[in-house]
Order: C-alpha cells, then sequence, then structure tokens
C-alpha cells in the first residue's frame, strides 16, 4: 500500500502554517538583537600575547576541592561553548560540584602569530599558564581538562610535564587519527598542508567552518534551517539557536605553523600512538604519563570517532584509567540537559576520590 | 492596525499566491494533469516575497535570513515535486502494484533531471538539485571569502575552454626583457586551468551523490510501505530525503576516490593562489615595497628571538630562585608577564560569512 496518506488539504495547511511560522519567525530574528555568550563571573588573571586565562568565580559555599582545573580548549571555535548560557554551561556545572576553575582562552591569532608552533602552545602557553595557577596555590601540581584538540594538547603536555600534573581529564580529544570513520583525517590525507600554509600563513576560520559543516551538509546546513523555523515563535528558543549559530562560525584563524605540524604529525602520519610527535626537542610518548586519567567520549560524535578516543587506553601508561561514555555528540556534551546533569557531576566524584 | 500589518515580513499576497496555486493545483487534481500546473509555484512565490521585504531585514542579520529562505526554498521544490507525485498516484488509487511503478518512473525522472543539470557547471540553490548541491555551494562561498575578488571568478570558465586558451598561450615562448613575467602568467593561466579541472570533477561527482541519495530515498519509500507505516506530512517526507542525502554523502565522502577529489581540488586552489601571491610580491619588490616573503622573515626571526627571550627569561628565574633558596632567602613569587593582549572585540568580530577583505576593524578590548 502506498505510504503518502498526505492529503491535499493537510498539504495546504502545512505549507501555510509552514509560511506563517516564517513571515513571523523573521521579525523574531530581527528583533533578537545583541546575542550575549559566556555567563560566569570570571577574572582575568594572566595575559601574554592573545591568550588570556582565567579563573571562574565560585557558585557555591561549598568547600572546594583544593586542587584546581585548568580547562584547556581546542585551537578550534572558541571555549565560551563550555559557559554558553545559564543552566546550559559545563563551567558552572564543575564549580557546583565545588571545583575551582580556570581556562585559556586563546583569542583569535592574526598574522604576526603565523609562526606560532605547537611548541610555542603546549611548552610555553599552556606550561606558562600551569605554573601561574601553581604559583597562585602554592601547588607542585594541578588537574587538566582538555577538550578536543585541546585534550589532545593535554596529553603531549602530561606526558612531558607529569610532575605538573596531578590527574588529567580529557574530553572528546582524538587519539588515534586513523580510525575507521574519521571523516577529517580521510579528506585531509591527501591534501598538501606545506603548500597550503606556504600560501595562507594563517589557515582561514571560514576555511575550517566549511570543514566542519561538510561532515553533515544537509543536515547542519539545510535540515537545521527548516528546524529552527519551527521553533521561532519562541523568542528564547530563537536565541539559544542563534546562540549555538554564532559559536558555530565564531572560528578564529589557525596559527599557521601550528596548524601544519598538527595536521601533518598527527592527522596525517598518526604520531600521537606512533611516539614520532616532538614538541621543542623531546618526543610524545603517551606511555610516560601515569597520572589518573579519566577519559571522556561522545558515543555520537561525529568530529572525534568514539573509536579514536577510545584508544587512549591502550597506549597510556598509568595504571589508574577511567572511561566515560556520554550518550549525546560533540556538542551536545557542552551545552545539553542530559550533559549538564552528567558530566560536570562525574568529573567532581572522579576527582574528589583522588584527592 | 492589525498584527500582520504591523509586521515588516507580513506579505498576505504571499500567502494569497500560494493559496491561489493550490486551488489550481486541487482543481487540476480533478480535471487534467498536473504537469499543467508550473513547476516550483511555491519556491518562485517565496523568491518574489523574500525580494519583496528583505529590505526590512537587519544588515549584519541578511546573510543569515537568506540562507533560511533558501531552505524553506528547498523544502517547497521538494514540496512541489511530491504533490504532483501525489496527483499522479491519487489517479492510480486501489492499486497497490501501479503505484511502486509510478514511484519507479517518478524518480527515473528525478535521477535524468539531475544527471542533466551536472552536465554542466550547475548553478547551486536551485530547487531540487540545490539541495544536493550544498556542499558544492558552501565550497564556493568559502573560496570567495578568501578571495579578494568577490565570487568565486573561475565559476563560469569551462576547463576545457580554459585549457585551450593556457594551451595557445603556452605554447608562446617568453621572450625580450619581460620573458620571466610571461612565463610566471602562463604558469597561473596554466595553474587557473587546473583549478577548473578539479573543481569540474568534484561538481560532477556530486551528481552522483544525488541519484545515489534518490536511490537510497525510493528503496526507503518502498521500505516503509512495506513495513505498514505512514508518511503523514511533507514535512516528514523532506526529513527522509535529508537522511537519505546524508546516507549517500557519508557512503561517497569515506571513498578512496573522495578523498583524491578533495586533495586535488584543495592543492588545485592553493597552488594557483600561491603562483598569484608569487606574482604580487614580484610586483611589490619591483617597486621598491615591502612583500609577504619579507614580512615572513621579519615575522619568522622575531618569533624565534621570542623564543629565546622566553628561555632566557625562565632561565633566570630560576636560577634567581636557586641563589634566594641558596642564600635562605625565602623564594620571592615570580609575577608573570602581564601583558595586555591585543584582542578583537566581540563587536569587532564579524560573522564568518562576512568577507575577509572586510575582516579588518580591530579593537583592543579584552574579551571576557
Amino acid at each position: 500500500m502506498m505510504p503518502f496518506q498526505i492529503r491535499p488539504d493537510q498539504a495546504l495547511q502545512e505549507i501555510q502554517e509552514f509560511n506563517t511560522k516564517l513571515a513571523h519567525g523573521l521579525k523574531t530574528l530581527s528583533e533578537i538583537g545583541e546575542i550575549d555568550v559566556g555567563v560566569t563571573a570570571k577574572e582575568g588573571v594572566y595575559f601574554e600575547d592573545k591568550l588570556a586565562l582565567y579563573r571562574f568565580k565560585p557558585r557555591t559555599e561549598r568547600v572546594c576541592n583544593p586542587i584546581p582545573v585548568l580547562i584547556v580548549y581546542a585551537l578550534v571555535n572558541r571555549p565560551y561553548i563550555a559557559d554558553l548560557q545559564e543552566g546550559r554551561s559545563m563551567v558552572q556545572g564543575l564549580l557546583d560540584a565545588g571545583l575551582d576553575v580556570y581556562l585559556i582562552d586563546w583569542g583569535y591569532p592574526d598574522g604576526a602569530d603565523k609562526f606560532l608552533t605547537l611548541t610555542d602552545y603546549i611548552d610555553g602557553y599552556i606550561d606558562r599558564c600551569v605554573d601561574v595557577i601553581r604559583k597562585r596555590h602554592g601547588l607542585e601540581a594541578i588537574n587538566l581538562l582538555g577538550i578536543c584538540q585541546g585534550g589532545t594538547f593535554s596529553l603531549c603536555y602530561t606526558a612531558l610535564h607529569m610532575q605538573k600534573v596531578r590527574n588529567l581529564i580529557t574530553m572528546v580529544t582524538p587519539v588515534d587519527f586513523h580510525t575507521p570513520m574519521d571523516l577529517l583525517s580521510h579528506w585531509v590525507r591527501k591534501v598538501d598542508v606545506d603548500l597550503m600554509v606556504d600560501t595562507m600563513g594563517n589557515i582561514p576560520g571560514e576555511l575550517l567552518n566549511w570543514t566542519f559543516v561538510s561532515l553533515k551538509p544537509f543536515r547542519l546546513m539545510g535540515q537545521k534551517y527548516m528546524d529552527l523555523v519551527n521553533m521561532l515563535d519562541d523568542p528564547e528558543k530563537a536565541k539559544n539557536f542563534m546562540r549555538m549559530e554564532k559559536w558555530i562560525f565564531d572560528s578564529p584563524d589557525q596559527a599557521g605553523e601550528a596548524f601544519r605540524q598538527f595536521t601533518k604529525d598527527f592527522y596525517q602520519q598518526n604520531g600521537l600512538i606512533k611516539g614520532t610527535v616532538k614538541i621543542g626537542d623531546r618526543n610524545v610518548d603517551l606511555k610516560d604519563i601515569t597520572v589518573p586519567v579519566l577519559n571522556i567520549y561522545a558515543a555520537a560524535d561525529h568530529l572525534v570517532p568514539p573509536a579514536s578516543s577510545i584508544a587512549l587506553k591502550e597506549y597510556v601508561g598509568t595504571k589508574d584509567y577511567t572511561v566515560l561514555e556520554f550518550p549525546g555528540g560533540h556538542i551536545g556534551i557542552y551545552v545539553s540537559g542530559k550533559a549538564q546533569g552528567m558530566v560536570p557531576p562525574a568529573i567532581g566524584e572522579w576527582l574528589d576520590e583522588r584527592t | 492596525m492589525d498584527e500582520k500589518t504591523t509586521l515588516p515580513f507580513w506579505n498576505p499576497e504571499w500567502l494569497e499566491a500560494q493559496h491561489q496555486y493550490w486551488d489550481a493545483w486541487a482543481s487540476l487534481s480533478q480535471k487534467a494533469r498536473a504537469e499543467q500546473v508550473p513547476g516550483a509555484a511555491w519556491a518562485e512565490a517565496l523568491d518574489h516575497w523574500w525580494k519583496a521585504v528583505a529590505p526590512a531585514a537587519p544588515g549584519e542579520s541578511y546573510d543569515f535570513f537568506t540562507h533560511v529562505i533558501d531552505q524553506a526554498k528547498a523544502f517547497f521544490a521538494i514540496s512541489d515535486e511530491f504533490t504532483k507525485f501525489l496527483h499522479d498516484m491519487a489517479e492510480t488509487a486501489g492499486s497497490s502494484e501501479y503505484w511502486v511503478e509510478q514511484l519507479d518512473s517518478r524518480f527515473a525522472q528525478m535521477t535524468a533531471s539531475i544527471k542533466k543539470s551536472h552536465a554542466g557547471v550547475s548553478d547551486a540553490m536551485r530547487g531540487m538539485d540545490g539541495f544536493w548541491t550544498l556542499p558544492l555551494d558552501t565550497w564556493r562561498r568559502t573560496v570567495s571569502s578568501m578571495s579578494v575578488l568577490p565570487g568565486d571568478i573561475l565559476k563560469g570558465l569551462k576547463p576545457e575552454g580554459v585549457r585551450s586558451a593556457a594551451d595557445r598561450f603556452l605554447s608562446v615562448p617568453g621572450v625580450g626583457y619581460t620573458r620571466e613575467g610571461q612565463e610566471q602568467v602562463q604558469e597561473w593561466l596554466r595553474l587557473g586551468g587546473e583549478y577548473q579541472t578539479a573543481m569540474y570533477e568534484y561538481v560532477n561527482a556530486f551528481g552522483k551523490v544525488g541519484i545515489d541519495a534518490l536511490e537510497h530515498l525510493k528503496q526507503k519509500i518502498v521500505d516503509i510501505a512495506e513495513e505498514g507505516k505512514d508518511l503523514k506530512s511533507l514535512r516528514e517526507v523532506y526529513d527522509l530525503w535529508v537522511d537519505c542525502s546524508e546516507a549517500a554523502y557519508a557512503e561517497f565522502v569515506l571513498t578512496e576516490e573522495y578523498a583524491e577529489l578533495y586533495g586535488r581540488l584543495v592543492n588545485a586552489l592553493m597552488a594557483l593562489k600561491h603562483r598569484g601571491r608569487s606574482m604580487v610580491d614580484e610586483a611589490l619588490g619591483g617597486m621598491n615595497m615591502p612583500s609577504r616573503t619579507d614580512f615572513d622573515t621579519v615575522q619568522s626571526r622575531q618569533q624565534e628571538l621570542r623564543r629565546e627571550l622566553k628561555a632566557v627569561r625562565a632561565e633566570l628565574n630560576a636560577l634567581k630562585a636557586e641563589l634566594q633558596g641558596s642564600a635562605g632567602i625565602t623564594p620571592k613569587r615570580r609575577t608573570p608577564t602581564r601583558t595586555e593582549p591585543v584582542t578583537r572585540s566581540r563587536s569587532g568580530r564579524k560573522k564568518a560569512t562576512v568577507k575577509r577583505k572586510r575582516r579588518v576593524t580591530k579593537s583592543t578590548g579584552r574579551t571576557s
């Protein structure tokens, strides 16, 4: 039996309702105004070049875990996704779990930052931020929470500076860059990265945007906007959509040399698990990581396939390894209601047990 | 004044036009063949409406609004296609076998349409074809945003045309004082031809994705029928189409063939841009003006000096601490360098869709 049970009058009504929502909705959009992001109060405690190190102000009276956590976000996109809005903030969740939270904001690199290498980022910026926090708290070592590419950086940093890291948490972090479903890795294999960086200098954020929406173009550039029309009668929902839209397309340019090294050494050569990545004059060997590790991945991650993150267990040297699966996607792990109730409390508990 | 007239985007004539279209369709469904109904009328009506009301859209949101409208047009185009199909089905209602034949026939027509549009470089965002060329459209916009010239300047050129012109030009050896310059232009033209060829191959490959997506969709509809389930709204049909398009796309972009195409496309674009940059550098050098290459040398040396300075400073601080420690003095807390960051303020940060050449506004505001 033919499965189309759409009567002409129903189809007409559907189209008319859609038209009405669209017309009203565009008015809603035009009146939304400035989109605010990053809701939790914070103070800048260290600045260097474009980088800012922030400390979030506590939200509870609860006694804090005495070991602060430094969030190392990716160079790609902006870290305010971790503190997007009231009720959709991983940072707030961590504060509520009694943690003292710091975050590195990399800023927007420009032409003058073109020659920043991964050594500058990992042995330079991250190391100096860690030192600032250690000195502020009079501690030998602090907790590190690396997100996405920031997780990869945190793995490199921990392998090279074990004495400064008490516990390591990685979230949606690529480790094995050659897993079968890794589209980014697959696409970049035949790209002449040297030619690209020599030509472009810094890699434009627009190019990265294109790459990311190309992972699911029909959903991310088509269906998503159809869904938007259906939620435009609610200004709050529309604002939430626009907030996320702002974040998705708020892509800093990538410092050319760091991009060259990350793409070639990690994506093309899969050097992190082979032990061939060099930071400064030292090789990164994941077996050197013997501090406790909590590895959190998203089961429906379209950017970092779960297999890429899960691989960490096989290569890391620690005997205290915990893995946590979040039943959602790469973005949902920061902002979904499910994530708010699951991820930050789990991190808090895991750290409390090791403090 | 009622609510309708106070809304800047409200235009009852648009709805009225669609209402009339539907009436005509409903009437024809009883009297005549659906082919007599003008195709994609909903999408066209929306297009006219948007052109009329677009000036009321805030400037900075215009691109975003346009994108939403483009997607609505794609939805209408799909709705149009399927309502025609439903009309045909209505005439054969009651026959449980015949609808599958009709489905095959309709999908064969759609496949032929895709093959036809991909015989040449098709324009993105044209109804249903536009939906399948979404990834291509996004690529063109990206290339445009990285270019000093508006749009994709090579878009309209056929690779065979460029190649033939280049072959003729390249066959003339460079002579005289300007020999080197002539050769550079010849090389730039050759690379332009290579990029166009790569783009052409890439676009054509996406025709295959469209055809595969149709196959997925047809099979999915048959599966739904066999499971005894129904499609009850146009939106359900649209969502099914998105799922099938994503499935076909995902299969294709994981192949070696796609990795080769993608690599060739990006590499060809970069080679072309690189040659263009070299030519600009040559011209600047000829005018005794600093070039990109000069700046690169200076910036590279400066970065190296900064690294050395930071290493020396760290070593110095460590030595100081060591000395103070051995002298029984409590080490003084080292104050980290506090350099005011030079970052773009939130207001100075342009939307990603804004062309790079316009992204020059900067401020010294601290992000927070």
